[in-house]
């Protein structure tokens, strides 16, 4: 690796400039509640903690007396994207049922690894957080996708529950 | 003075290389192995910064907005809270 590409890596030759809101969370869950949690709808979610997924995904289908997922916050994944450090392939619990790759490819959301997070959530810290994007090196239009804001949306809507579940 | 003391140490890496090759050698060229990395991608940012990485899950782009958490559950998962216990 080459000085360049770790600079490159830790963002730190280009300048910022923008000054948005500030949104942090510092929740004590761990990252099958996070990705379920409604209130990451429409948001790219980086996860400072380094090694992630080493513990796989544990079941969809287990509910609780009130019918509801017992280790997820909702029925689904809601955030935008995944950004994480070290992305640990090899997971290994009890109750997992699959990998995290594996549950975000069948959920269509797409994740990144191999990125300095700490550097990235100093950058978010304290500039506050702003748009962004995930673009696909091999496919170079990607990188003309325009940013879009979330918040212009109905993200209600898009999170809530479609259906009744008590009589 | 690092370089020199590294060249004097024969690796299975600068033992494999062909003579006269000039592929650069480091200790990090194997990670890739390792971690099993995806499709070359990158995270951008609306001030311009770039953040690269491998894809994994959906390979496809996404637009949003940038947030981050600082849990540190994620090391020893939430599975086991008395609310999960049957």
């Amino acid at each position: 690796m080459s000085a360049e590409q770790i600079w490159t890596r830790t963002g730190l030759t280009w300048a910022s400039v923008c000054s948005f809101f500030s949104l942090t969370h510092a929740g004590m869950v761990g990252y099958p509640e996070s990705l379920t949690d409604p209130s990451y709808r429409g948001q790219i979610l980086v996860l400072t903690y380094p090694l992630i997924g080493n513990y796989g995904v544990p079941s969809a289908t287990e509910v609780d007396a009130n019918g509801l997922p017992h280790f997820f916050e909702s029925d689904r994944v809601h955030v935008a994207a995944l950004v994480v450090g070290t992305y640990g392939t090899d997971y290994s619990h009890w109750r997992a049922v699959q990998s995290l790759g594996a549950w975000l490819k069948a959920s269509n959301v797409p994740a990144i690894h191999g990125v300095d997070t700490r550097a990235l959530t100093k950058r978010l810290r304290t500039n506050g957080v702003m748009l962004g994007k995930i673009v696909l090196k091999a496919d170079p239009t990607t990188g003309d996708l325009p940013f879009e804001d979330p918040n212009v949306r109905n993200l209600v809507a898009e999170g809530a529950v479609h259906c009744r579940t008590t009589a | 003075m690092a370089s020199t003391a590294a060249a004097a140490v024969p690796t299975a890496a600068t033992a494999a290389a062909a003579p006269g090759s000039t592929a650069v050698v480091s200790d990090l060229d194997h990670v890739d192995e390792i971690m099993n990395r995806g499709e070359p991608a990158e995270l951008v940012l609306d001030d311009g910064s770039r953040f690269d990485g491998w894809s994994f899950g959906a390979l496809r782009p996404v637009t949003g907005e940038a947030v981050f958490q600082t849990g540190a559950w994620h090391a020893c998962t939430s599975l086991f809270p008395s609310k999960n216990v049957a």
